[in-house]
């Protein structure tokens, strides 16, 4: 039962690369548009925000991950139970950080369009 | 028409007896070979992970052979239409990307210790981050309500 188990994990993982190549291949063939990505719906243009909010989620979760890739989950002492390691409080930050600036920036540009500022 | 019908229905009858013949077929094999609980619950298990092998088999086929369009996977909604879907979102792309790799990181750390691994509650705030995020920039990127349009008329009817 162990080996199969095994197996059908391996073969969930093998579909989730399958499916993440998918979307790659996607994305690279442009039948999935990035068009537009760091600019807002009406301005057109580049916002500051929305490159921040990427970067941070870049950083944090590649952080995370080489973290993993380099400890591996963390077990107690007669291996019975295991847990994936803890996200560091400063990747955390960053990434709250990040989002809240995005978010903000949204909310912000949505009411510098209703009065009809130009910023 | 009707012999339509008939033809249908005689089908299923073949079905349901083909079903009942595997079914009391392998039972008198399970009990003519000796096959415990133990070995029952091993078949079980292999069943159900094929018919989910296939499901996620058939669904990533049809994602390649394009039957499963991934074209507004990552975009707002625009006007309907397949040439205008609207410009790309980074909330969904940052939810997709984050799924992609936690989902990752769980399988390949559940592979290297044999069983389920526990999720700390800071990855899933990750997890919540992103995708509270996602569901902020959704409400704050709706067109505002009736009452801002009433608003909007009553001032520009002022001018």
């Amino acid at each position: 039962m162990g080996d199969l188990a095994e197996m059908v994990r391996v073969l969930l993982i093998v579909w989730l690369s399958g499916l993440a190549l998918c979307v790659l291949i996607a994305i690279l063939r442009r039948r999935i548009s990035l068009e537009g990505l760091f600019a807002s719906k009406n301005a057109g243009r580049m916002d500051p925000e929305r490159v921040a909010v990427f970067v941070s989620a870049v950083v944090a979760i590649g952080g995370y991950a080489l973290q993993i890739m380099a400890d591996g989950a963390v077990c107690n002492e007669d291996m019975s139970y295991c847990s994936m390691p803890d996200v560091p409080d400063t990747l955390l930050y960053l990434l709250a950080a990040g989002n809240g600036s995005y978010i903000a920036g949204k909310i912000v540009r949505k009411y510098v369009r209703k009065v009809g500022l130009h910023v | 028409m009707s012999n339509q019908g008939n033809r249908m229905s005689s089908r299923e009858i073949g079905f349901i007896l083909v079903f009942l013949v595997l079914v009391v077929g392998s039972s008198l094999l399970a009990i003519r070979f000796g096959v415990v609980a133990k070995d029952i619950a091993v078949i079980g298990f292999v069943s159900v992970s094929l018919i989910l092998v296939a499901f996620a088999a058939a669904v990533l086929w049809q994602i390649v052979n394009g039957s499963i369009p991934l074209v507004g996977l990552i975009s707002e909604p625009g006007d309907g239409s397949k040439q205008n879907l609207g410009k790309a979102s980074l909330s969904r792309f940052q939810f997709l990307i984050f799924t992609f790799v936690v989902a990752g990181l769980f399988l390949m750390l559940c592979i290297e210790t044999g069983g389920f691994v526990d999720i700390p509650n800071n990855v899933l705030g990750l997890l919540g981050i992103s995708g509270g995020s996602f569901v902020i920039s959704k409400a704050v990127g709706l067109p505002s309500g009736k009452k801002d349009e009433d608003q909007d008329n009553a001032d520009e009817g002022k001018q």
